[in-house]
């Protein structure tokens, strides 16, 4: 028991990390999801075709497979080298938080696209016709239906963003995952740090749920009054 | 570019590439195999059951597969040898690296593969059941020619993103250290100094994997609709 609690409380330091790299790259993405949608959805043609293959190329790469790139490979680049970049790009945690980022990005933006070409469209027309000036008719027509028609996509999403901040333990992070696999490697005790690693992802998991859930039931709930109001 | 083919690397690219195809096909058929058992499983009537299923795609979607993966290679050699001392007369055995690979990826992507199926299963009306019984169909009979095809038609779409995350699974065999093609990758990148060669080829494997799936799943997605007609 003694020993459990032992590895316990070194895989806890590195809650905070894994926390950090999930919150930071949760925001990034997200905000970096919304610039890159609102891109696609203002802009059709050659260019919205262009953002959107590229989105989908870096949705069909293993996270994995671009830390690696982003961490071995582009510090050896001269122009990386030679900049303040490098600074960035020899810290494995910056590297970490660029990549969940840049992914979590290429899903969102997919996500936020969907649920804008889910909203009815006769919803959009009879806010028009109320005669209601562009971002009016966004606020009260179509980001409610938005948020209905994304939050489930969402939700998993989220999820899948904390499982995928494990895989900075490849680049010498030391997350919750880093500490488990030390204790691993060092103890060749293979089930209770894992296990105890396993447990703490969960509980992260079903806490972000919880958030997640309340926040829309909030966000929900004034979205249909005002446009009830309206 | 050339001359890294024409010094072995193309090979074991080629190497490395059957090893990732081989267990992303492995670990898709099982996980799909993993939903239908599951799905089964939570309609079966029995309260417990549905709990047991809720529980297994639940854990298994907030669980990091990285570490589903650690944990099955480092305990699977011990946990058979354990059960296998329990019967006389087998003597020691060695086992793939690709069976904790297969495992693991299966077990995560069975979680996700239950959602899909109990999703496309929800709303297929109970009548069809009986309809196919009165149609003397056995039970086994009317699962296969009736329900199956519905249930495919409405998750053609999803089995095609399911495919796609089991060929992104493979990255993780390079972590335990199956030569896939990261680990190709990164090998060929350490040991020659051009790691954008590398690892660009790499990339491009896996964005032509997404491109040819998606297209494929779009043209059975077509060619369903039009088996069933406007369903």
């Amino acid at each position: 028991m003694q020993k459990f609690i032992g590895y316990a409380q070194e895989i806890l330091q590195g809650l905070t990390t894994t926390l950090t790299l999930f919150i930071i790259s949760l925001v990034t993405g997200f905000v970096l999801a919304a610039l890159v949608a609102a891109f696609q959805i203002r802009f059709r043609g050659r260019a919205a075709q262009l953002v959107w293959s590229l989105m989908f190329c870096i949705r069909g790469v293993p996270l994995l497979l671009i830390l690696y790139v982003v961490y071995y490979g582009f510090p050896l680049l001269p122009a990386v080298r030679e900049s303040f970049l490098w600074t960035v790009f020899v810290s494995p945690f910056w590297c970490a938080i660029i990549c969940l980022s840049v992914v979590e990005m290429a899903f969102t933006s997919e996500i936020i696209r969907g649920a804008y070409h889910q909203t009815p469209k006769e919803q959009v027309e009879a806010a028009r016709s109320l005669g209601l000036t562009g971002f009016q008719t966004f606020r009260v027509a179509i980001l409610p239906a938005m948020l209905r028609n994304g939050f489930p996509a969402y939700t998993t999403e989220v999820i899948l963003l904390c499982k995928s901040t494990a895989l900075a333990f490849t680049i010498t992070v030391m997350d919750i995952m880093g500490y488990a696999n030390e204790i691993r490697s060092r103890t060749l005790d293979i089930y209770p740090p894992l296990l105890i690693a396993g447990a703490i992802y969960i509980l992260i998991a079903i806490f972000s749920r919880t958030v997640l859930a309340t926040a829309f039931s909030l966000v929900a709930l004034s979205g249909r009054k005002s446009s009830e109001a309206a | 570019m050339l001359e890294y083919l024409n010094a072995g690397w193309g090979w074991q690219f080629a190497k490395g590439l059957g090893a990732s195809l081989f267990v992303a096909f492995s670990s898709f058929l099982l996980s799909i195999l993993i939903g239908i058992c599951c799905t089964l499983v939570a309609r079966s009537g029995f309260r417990a059951s549905r709990h047991l299923v809720n529980l297994y795609t639940y854990a298994f979607r907030s669980l990091p597969d990285v570490l589903l993966l650690i944990l099955i290679f480092y305990s699977l050699d011990g946990a058979l040898a354990s059960v296998l001392q329990l019967l006389p007369g087998t003597g020691q055995v060695k086992i793939s690296p690709f069976l904790p690979a297969i495992l693991s990826a299966a077990i995560v992507l069975g979680a996700y593969a239950t959602e899909v199926f109990r999703a496309g299963w929800a709303d297929i009306a109970p009548g069809q059941h009986e309809a196919g019984h009165s149609l003397g169909l056995s039970r086994f009979q009317s699962f296969g020619l009736i329900i199956l095809p519905q249930v495919y038609h409405k998750i053609i779409p999803y089995l095609g993103v399911l495919l796609l995350i089991s060929m992104k699974e493979t990255a993780l065999l390079s972590i335990v250290g199956i030569p896939d093609i990261v680990r190709t990758a990164s090998i060929g990148a350490r040991s020659t100094g051009a790691p954008f060669v590398f690892y660009g080829v790499a990339i491009a494997v896996f964005v032509a994997f997404a491109i040819l799936t998606s297209a494929l799943f779009k043209r059975l997605e077509g060619r369903s609709r039009q088996y069933m007609g406007g369903i």
